[in-house]
């Protein structure tokens, strides 16, 4: 596999930059994108990502397994995937629809199962530009938790369920307080990072 | 009338050392039955900020005075509440480390009320620079003091597994 644009994304969505530009910006509580059916793929990217090391990683913000970094992956369509996601194709897809440069990505691999967690907190950290989420869990009810909500105060006012291949991008500020809620007997699997700037 | 059980009296020599030497100690047992039941009409109010806590709080019965000079015994120094309120954390609840959050300068006290599972969080970790120094789990009746000075704590999120709040009176000491 290639680290190409036109392999990874589903065509459809390449030829719509605009419209998903002015959805991004317009996006409520703070500027967000929720793309539906977006990888080209999926099934094969899930079945590699589970076949990486995950560990546990358990503080006061969050309790889940993580991979280590992608680039270290130890198959290769994850390191072809991740090698995708911080090309120069794909950063400038990212920046036409967000309006932010992009130089660089960090990515890794999560498994939350149940009474797994991610409190709120804004991702604010030095060079994180747009926030994103690779979602590749299946068969999710809403009663299975695993949620990403948006904040608008202190008021949850966004809930993202988890849906098979869906690729949610947001912007990195001050605003974008959000959280993952408890999972409750699933598993949500996901690839997820931060493109820098 | 005392709210407290007046049988660690004889072995207060016994805590004392315990404690200096663990920097924690846990007594079960140390509420009389007339003060549980003084629990149970607490009125509650949320105290929310999602950076930094959610959980409920009440005034209610805090026996001030007696906890203070038990505890004073305990640690052999004369102490004084700095503060002290009672705590519930029912599923979902938590307290984070954030950036601003200061280090304890005193002497942690909980008296808590009901068990509560371990695997269900609900328990407060005492941290230091190198990681967790002291994890306490509630259990029924149990007044622990824990030696924080210099330390960070924050209470687990409580998961959906449990099957009530974690209920407790938070004090500090100096």
């Amino acid at each position: 596999m290639q680290s190409n644009v036109m392999n990874w994304v589903s065509s459809s969505y390449l030829k719509k930059k605009g419209i998903l530009k002015k959805q991004f910006k317009s996006a409520k509580p703070f500027p967000h994108l929720v793309l539906n059916d977006f990888f080209k793929n999926a099934k094969l990217l899930k079945s590699a990502l589970l076949k990486e090391n995950f560990y546990y990683q358990n503080s006061d913000l969050f309790q889940f397994h993580q991979t280590n970094d992608c680039s270290k992956a130890k198959t290769s369509v994850v390191k072809d995937f991740n090698e995708f996601f911080g090309s120069k194709d794909f950063l400038n897809f990212i920046s036409e629809i967000t309006g932010k440069k992009l130089t660089s990505i960090d990515m890794s691999g999560f498994i939350y199962g149940d009474t797994d967690y991610l409190l709120p907190h804004d991702d604010r950290l030095e060079g994180r530009k747009i926030a994103y989420i690779v979602n590749l869990s299946e068969n999710f009810r809403e009663e299975n938790g695993g949620e990403l909500a948006f904040f608008k105060g202190k008021q949850v006012v966004k809930r993202i369920y988890p849906k098979f291949n869906t690729f949610t991008i947001f912007e990195v500020s001050n605003k974008s307080l959000h959280e993952v809620k408890e999972v409750i007997d699933k598993k949500r699997v996901s690839f997820a990072g931060w493109f820098h700037g | 009338m005392g709210k407290l059980n007046s049988g660690f009296d004889d072995m207060m020599d016994e805590i004392s050392v315990l404690f200096r030497v663990r920097g924690v100690v846990s007594l079960q047992n140390i509420l009389l039955s007339s003060a549980l039941a003084d629990v149970l009409g607490l009125k509650w109010k949320l105290k929310y900020e999602p950076l930094k806590f959610s959980y409920s709080f009440a005034k209610g019965p805090l026996w001030k005075n007696e906890l203070g000079a038990f505890v004073s015994k305990i640690v052999q120094k004369n102490l004084k509440f700095k503060s002290l309120e009672w705590r519930k954390f029912k599923p979902g609840d938590y307290t984070l480390l954030y950036d601003s959050l200061p280090k304890e300068t005193g002497f942690v006290l909980m008296i808590d009320v009901v068990p509560i599972d371990e695997s269900w969080g609900g328990y407060s970790s005492f941290i230091d620079k190198n990681g967790e120094v002291s994890r306490v789990i509630a259990e029924k009746n149990t007044l622990t003091l824990v030696n924080a000075k210099g330390l960070r704590s924050f209470v687990k999120k409580l998961n959906h597994h449990s099957k009530g709040a974690r209920i407790f009176l938070y004090g500090v000491l100096q």
